[in-house]
């Protein structure tokens, strides 16, 4: 049965927690808590990955494998990832053991141990692996170099951890301490009752998070620049542009308009060429409109990139208007409850003159930059 | 062997009762002295056992100069007995200087050892 939104709420407990929280039918709750300001794109590169993989592990109050036992048995699940953006932590349990998850997100933002030795037998191999499996693909290789030559620093830091640069355990106790503030966290409830929410809040040590600020990375853009990278696997070649929060809507009609990679019923004029997509990624203070071409052959993707390049300058006003419903409903299906989208499609034209270019794979033969 | 944590459970318990330890540290420390470990370069945490899991968890655990004064110390010792001397009293190891630094490590893992054989073998 398709889950009703019966009530949707905001509310501030506990001294500036941002909370928001609906009901819903059915048996599931959710509670997902993002820490913003506290994604790859904040502090040291690699630290936000590492302080990802530090939570749910020993506390003051439990220790990890006790959670982990304790949480099996109720039948929850749990998980803490990072983003660009934020680390989220998300859980999701059956709705009558909603006080002991919140106890327990409040026990990891709060009095997480951070154990030397959990550090180096846990949290290091988890994120190297977590690295290294992300990078068997090269289509994660070229959108981190396209973030890379996009924004350098800030946005432009590698997701995770590659294990070059040394981190202590004392540096993620630090970052901790820095971002886990009332300003940065935000908790996102669905299938709970709200009134009973608040009152586990206030009872756990969610209540007792520090107050703090919030400190934004500032973000510069690049346009330009050019990367390439010689792999074995598949090639992929990559078109980005920096967008500014503002014309999220106008990009996000040309991403309809050429066949986005959320509406895979809408086909545009970039399925004619095998592999290729386009999408908006969005970020707090910026984002990223990326077409992408992606083959096992070469010269499959430098004949599907350059057409690609050609589509992308010959859209026209009618067709930039006739797409507008359909982003509309792209951004309505990437729009979640803990991540809402709120901007408006908006049809106008945008010039993609000036872009970034990133080729990975067999680069004897994608084409440079100013071939295509 | 009991368990470490047991070990130090009744140290805890001894030291805690003024009687008992009036009879038991005198007799603790003429143990030490006869002992004989600190004239060859010894602390007492380097004679405890490390054939087992634990103990091996625990020397993993320690920090690095922790761990390569620990083998300094062994190898010293290794040169004492086959060299049949014991050291010259300004390089034997100093009453203060014999610290229980390996002991939080091993209650630590065999907490988490005992924790993991109770939550293996629950009720529910």
């Amino acid at each position: 049965m398709l889950s009703r939104v019966t009530a949707r709420t905001y509310s501030t407990a506990a001294q500036g927690l941002k909370v928001s929280s609906r009901d819903a039918s059915g048996k599931l709750s959710k509670l997902t808590v993002v820490v913003n300001n506290a994604g790859s794109k904040a502090g040291k590169t690699g630290l936000a990955h590492l302080l990802s993989k530090s939570n749910f592990l020993n506390t003051e109050t439990k220790s990890a494998l006790r959670f982990n036992r304790e949480s099996e048995l109720l039948g929850g699940v749990y998980s803490s990832s990072v983003t660009r953006d934020s680390i989220v932590l998300s859980t999701q349990f059956l709705k009558e053991d909603l006080p002991y998850y919140v106890e327990e997100l409040g026990n990891v933002l709060t009095k997480t141990s951070f154990r030397p030795h959990e550090f180096t037998e846990i949290v290091v191999p988890v994120a190297k692996a977590e690295f290294a499996n992300a990078n068997e693909s090269n289509e994660f290789k070229a959108l981190e170099s396209l973030h890379e030559i996009s924004f350098r620093r800030g946005l432009g830091h590698p997701l995770y951890y590659d294990g070059l640069n040394k981190i202590t355990v004392d540096e993620v106790k630090q970052f901790a301490s820095e971002v886990y503030n009332t300003s940065n966290v935000s908790l996102y409830a669905s299938g709970v009752n709200e009134e009973d929410l608040n009152k586990f809040i206030n009872e756990s040590a969610l209540s007792a998070l520090p107050s703090g600020a919030s400190k934004s990375v500032p973000v510069k853009s690049y346009e330009g620049a050019e990367s390439r990278i010689k792999a074995a696997g598949g090639s992929v070649a990559l078109i980005g542009v920096p967008v500014k929060p503002a014309d999220f809507g106008k990009y996000e009609v040309l991403s309809a308009a050429v066949g986005s990679a959320f509406l895979p019923g809408h086909p545009g004029a970039l399925s004619s060429i095998p592999g290729a997509t386009s999408k908006l990624l969005k970020y707090q203070d910026a984002g990223l409109f990326v077409v992408s071409v992606a083959n096992k052959s070469g010269a499959a993707v430098a004949d599907g990139i350059r057409q690609a390049k050609k589509i992308l300058e010959s859209v026209s006003s009618s067709d930039l208007s006739n797409a507008t419903k359909s982003a509309e409903l792209s951004v309505a299906l990437q729009s979640t409850f803990s991540h809402p989208l709120s901007y408006k499609a908006e049809a106008s034209p945008v010039k993609v003159d000036k872009f970034n270019y990133v080729a990975v794979g067999d680069v004897d033969a994608l084409p440079y930059a100013n071939e295509l | 062997m009991a368990s470490l944590t047991s070990v130090v459970k009744t140290a805890d318990f001894i030291l805690s009762r003024p009687t008992l330890s009036k009879v038991v540290v005198p007799i603790a420390k003429t143990f030490v002295a006869y002992a004989g470990y600190r004239e060859m370069g010894l602390k007492f945490n380097d004679l405890i056992m490390e054939e087992s899991p634990i103990l091996q968890k625990a020397i993993r655990r320690l920090p690095e100069d922790e761990s390569y004064a620990r083998n300094f110390r062994i190898i010293t010792a290794h040169q004492c007995a086959l060299s049949h001397h014991l050291l010259p009293p300004n390089k034997v190891v100093k009453p203060e200087e014999d610290n229980h630094y390996l002991v939080p490590y091993i209650l630590e893992a065999e907490k988490e050892a005992f924790e993991k054989a109770e939550l293996d073998n629950i009720q529910v």
